[in-house]
């Protein structure tokens, strides 16, 4: 059974059961006041009859007595019979009004009334008054009252089954659709998203749904970029080593000069490419290492200006043939605490990076400043470039791995990078207990800045 | 007439190889670095085949061959597409913008050669 149909025939079963309950109280309630109704009436009749005999007996008028009953009898159906019998001494007479009868179905009162001044006189009357005819007036209104009670009951029902089946239908809905949209996901069709808004339950289970949904696609796309990533970065440094040791075959084949000098640049080419390989290997190990958080860092006094000084000289060449100059403007500063390699794998990322994104002419830094943020003493490092910078959403998403910014490669030739540098950047500055930080506008070069402590 | 080709790519060393093995076979050839470069080196001066890789900076394979389609002159010029996709889907969009035949790195020597080739025939045939 759905929940649709079990939300419908229960509050149904409800509603029929409640307005029966409550119209079955309303009659019972008007019962127990009817039956005290019905005595009043009863005794009100009564009363009269006694009354009318007391004045016949002091006005000594038997006859005015007997028609005045007649006329009550007519008065009031519900008298069967009334007896009526005078005493004066010792003689009685007797008369009867009314053919009705005395029985379990009347309800009988004998009443005597006497002469103060003349004991010897009184009248004594039995009265059996008819509780059918008693009851008939209010028997009509129970009928009415009952009618009324029945059609609201069945149009409350009604009503109550109609809505119940909207409201559940509603309520169900959504629960209806996310199983599908589920289904879809579980399919592959990641992303998949349902138009429902509402304030209650349901809406945040929604928004949370297709929060989970945005999520999903938003793995998948990672997941995308980097197994195309991956690919290109080993295919293309792989395909062109294969190439470059095939063209050395076949020059050294041909024995002449010239092939041998050919040779010689290939295998430079060759060494660059291997060099770009196992770099890329390294950092997916790293970033292998970061996922488990098996990134350790070994921290050790060290001396930043040496480190600096060596990764600038082994950009140098290449920043020459670049145009572009490389200084480190690190001025003498107090050692800190590192892990040296590490250290230098965040310079050698953040000055190549640098490089990669400043044209001929162009300037890359480094510095170091010392700052104090409470009572521990900081370096910060910054890597500067004049290049040509990056806007806020690219910023933004920086240091996230497998991302490069949207137009990355606009105008820079060669390798476009697996956007797995500053997140493993990042990653080691975490490990230090340092902060990173970017400045960066569009055409106002870039200069992203970490911290590390001085040794104590 | 010795045949005459323009390569578009962005990496050095990729384009360095193909201009060796081509030349190897004696072909004539001259290199762009990206597709805007190539565009205008295709419109200046005559050329039997193309071949451009598909990931580039500034105007990338795709762009250059719906570009180069575009001109009424250069229609029917045979497009080799150089590249590391691989799955049918992406082949195939291919096909709809343009693309003759894929070179997929890495490639053979000999296969580059035979590809070039083919694509030459093809158009050959056609003008016949």
């Amino acid at each position: 059974m759905t929940i649709r149909t079990r939300l419908v025939v229960s509050t149904f079963l409800l509603q029929v059961f409640s307005m029966g309950l409550l119209g079955w109280g309303v009659l019972a309630v008007r019962q127990k006041y009817q039956v005290q109704e019905i005595r009043a009436v009863a005794e009100l009749i009564e009363k009269t009859v006694e009354r009318a005999a007391a004045d016949s007996l002091i006005q000594k008028d038997d006859v005015a007595l007997l028609s005045y009953m007649k006329f009550l009898q007519a008065q009031y159906p519900a008298i069967a019979q009334a007896r009526i019998l005078w005493k004066n001494g010792g003689r009685e007479r007797a008369a009867t009004v009314g053919g009705g009868l005395f029985g379990p179905q009347t309800r009988a009162k004998r009443f005597t009334v006497s002469d103060a001044a003349d004991p010897a006189r009184s009248i004594d009357v039995d009265l059996s008054l008819d509780y059918a005819v008693l009851e008939a007036p209010f028997w009509d209104a129970n009928k009415r009252l009952a009618k009324i009670i029945l059609s609201v009951w069945g149009a409350t029902s009604l009503l109550g089954l109609v809505i119940s089946f909207l409201i559940a239908g509603g309520l169900t809905r959504p629960i209806i659709e996310l199983s599908r949209l589920a289904g879809e996901i579980g399919g592959g069709k990641l992303g998949a998203k349902l138009a429902w808004d509402s304030d209650d339950e349901l809406g945040g289970l929604v928004r949370a749904f297709n929060g989970m949904s945005a999520r999903l696609e938003e793995f998948d796309t990672v997941k995308r970029n980097f197994v195309s990533s991956v690919t290109h970065e080993l295919r293309s440094p792989l395909g062109a080593i294969e190439s470059f040791l095939q063209l050395i075959r076949d020059k050294i084949a041909g024995g002449t000069p010239e092939g041998y000098a050919q040779s010689k640049d290939f295998l430079e080419r060759i060494a660059v490419n291997v060099h770009r390989l196992s770099g890329f290997i390294n950092d997916l190990l790293d970033v292998a290492k970061i996922e488990k958080g098996k990134m350790e860092c070994v921290l050790r006094p060290m001396e930043l200006p040496l480190v600096a000084n060596e990764v600038c000289q082994f950009f140098e060449a290449k920043a020459m043939q670049q145009g572009v100059a490389i200084t480190n403007r690190m001025a003498v500063l107090p050692a800190v605490l590192g892990d040296a390699d590490r250290v230098r794998q965040v310079l050698v990322n953040l000055i190549a990076n640098g490089l990669k994104f400043t044209a001929h002419g162009g300037q890359v830094w480094v510095t170091g400043e010392q700052f104090r943020d409470g009572g521990a003493r900081w370096i910060e490092v910054t890597v500067g470039d004049t290049g040509r910078g990056m806007d806020e959403t690219d910023r933004a998403s920086l240091f996230q791995p497998f991302t490069q910014g949207r137009n990355i490669n606009e105008g820079v030739a060669g390798h476009k990078g697996t956007g797995l540098g500053l997140y493993i950047v990042k990653s080691i500055v975490d490990q230090h207990g340092g902060k990173i930080e970017v400045k960066s506008a569009p055409g106002q070069g870039t200069r992203i800045s970490f911290s590390l402590k001085v040794a104590a | 007439m010795a045949i005459r080709v323009l390569v578009i790519d962005d990496e050095e060393d990729y384009r360095i190889i193909i201009q060796e093995i081509l030349r190897g076979a004696g072909m004539e050839v001259r290199l762009a670095k990206d597709g805007e470069e190539g565009l205008r080196m295709v419109k200046e001066a005559p050329t039997d085949v193309v071949l451009v890789d598909w990931m580039m900076p500034r105007m990338d394979g795709e762009q250059f061959c719906r570009a180069m389609r575009a001109e009424p002159s250069l229609k029917d010029m045979p497009v080799l597409m150089l590249t590391v996709k691989q799955t049918a889907d992406e082949e195939l969009e291919a096909l709809h913008f343009g693309v003759d035949d894929f070179v997929v790195k890495p490639f053979k020597t000999v296969e580059l050669l035979a590809r070039v080739r083919a694509a030459l025939r093809r158009t050959e045939k056609k003008a016949a």
